[in-house]
């Protein structure tokens, strides 16, 4: 199951994206040297079009949540991404309607 | 490497670039980025304690037009500093960017975001505080800076700022 779980309402044109991505966001800890583990780029696609890239840091909160919206149709697939400062990815898609 | 070794060098290596062939050998090579793309993490920008060099790095400057253009929500009090929940949102035309930063904050930028072209100029985003600060919302409109601020009183930090 992706770590990213997202919600999507379109309106006369325009889709209103929630989305929440299950994640540790641990902040680097300099005295112990432990480099954290927390998501450093999130993208978002419309139709395979770049609607939203975010470069986040460890002052997100854990568990992100983010909302967004954008212009977008009926029909078109919705993808969200993200990799995180250990290189880790996920992904999830779904179709607006 | 620290980041103004990392910074002289890819300074170094721009100039070099720009003297051979111009600028499309730049972008060809990967260095200079078109402006209404940032490929990489910016990493520089999001982890330095310093705003003015995170701002400079990520968005070309760090002065910016105060703008009741700019709607930044955030509250007034935040009992848990570890999930603030803030929004922005604009008027303004041609949005390439917003971003997010929070003076007291060990590293004060807390997330840029670039618009696509289809993308609305609003964002919502949780956001961790470490203690009590202004937060200060950037809007790219134009190539231009634009910002509003909201002073947030934190009463139990959050530590991953």
């Amino acid at each position: 199951m992706s770590s990213i779980r997202a919600r999507a309402t379109l309106t006369d044109g325009v889709a209103e994206v929630r989305a929440l991505i299950s994640h540790p966001m641990d902040p680097p800890d300099e005295e112990s040297g432990d480099p954290g583990h927390f998501i450093q780029e999130v993208t978002a696609e419309i139709g395979g079009e770049t609607v939203l890239h975010a470069h986040w840091g460890p002052s997100i909160s854990p568990n992100p949540l983010v909302e967004f919206s954008a212009e977008a149709e009926s029909g078109e697939t919705l993808r969200i991404s993200y990799t995180d400062s250990q290189g880790e990815t996920d992904s999830y898609e779904m179709e607006l309607s | 490497m620290n980041p103004q070794q990392v910074d002289t060098q890819r300074r170094k290596v721009l100039s070099g670039a720009l003297a051979l062939g111009g600028i499309s050998t730049a972008i060809g090579l990967g260095i200079l980025a078109p402006s209404r793309a940032l490929a990489k993490w910016q990493e520089q920008a999001i982890m330095t304690t310093s705003l003015e060099e995170g701002l400079s790095q990520a968005l070309g400057g760090s002065s910016y037009q105060e703008s009741d253009k700019v709607q930044l929500d955030a509250p007034e009090v935040a009992e848990n500093g570890e999930t603030v929940p803030v929004s922005v949102e604009t008027s303004l035309p041609n949005v390439e960017s917003i971003t997010l930063y929070v003076t007291e904050n060990n590293a004060p930028i807390s997330a840029v975001f670039e618009l696509g072209s289809r993308a609305r100029p609003s964002i919502s985003q949780r956001i961790q505080m470490a203690d009590t600060s202004e937060v200060v919302a950037l809007v790219k409109s134009d190539g231009k800076l634009y910002g509003t601020s909201r002073q947030v009183q934190v009463t139990v930090g959050g530590c991953g700022g």
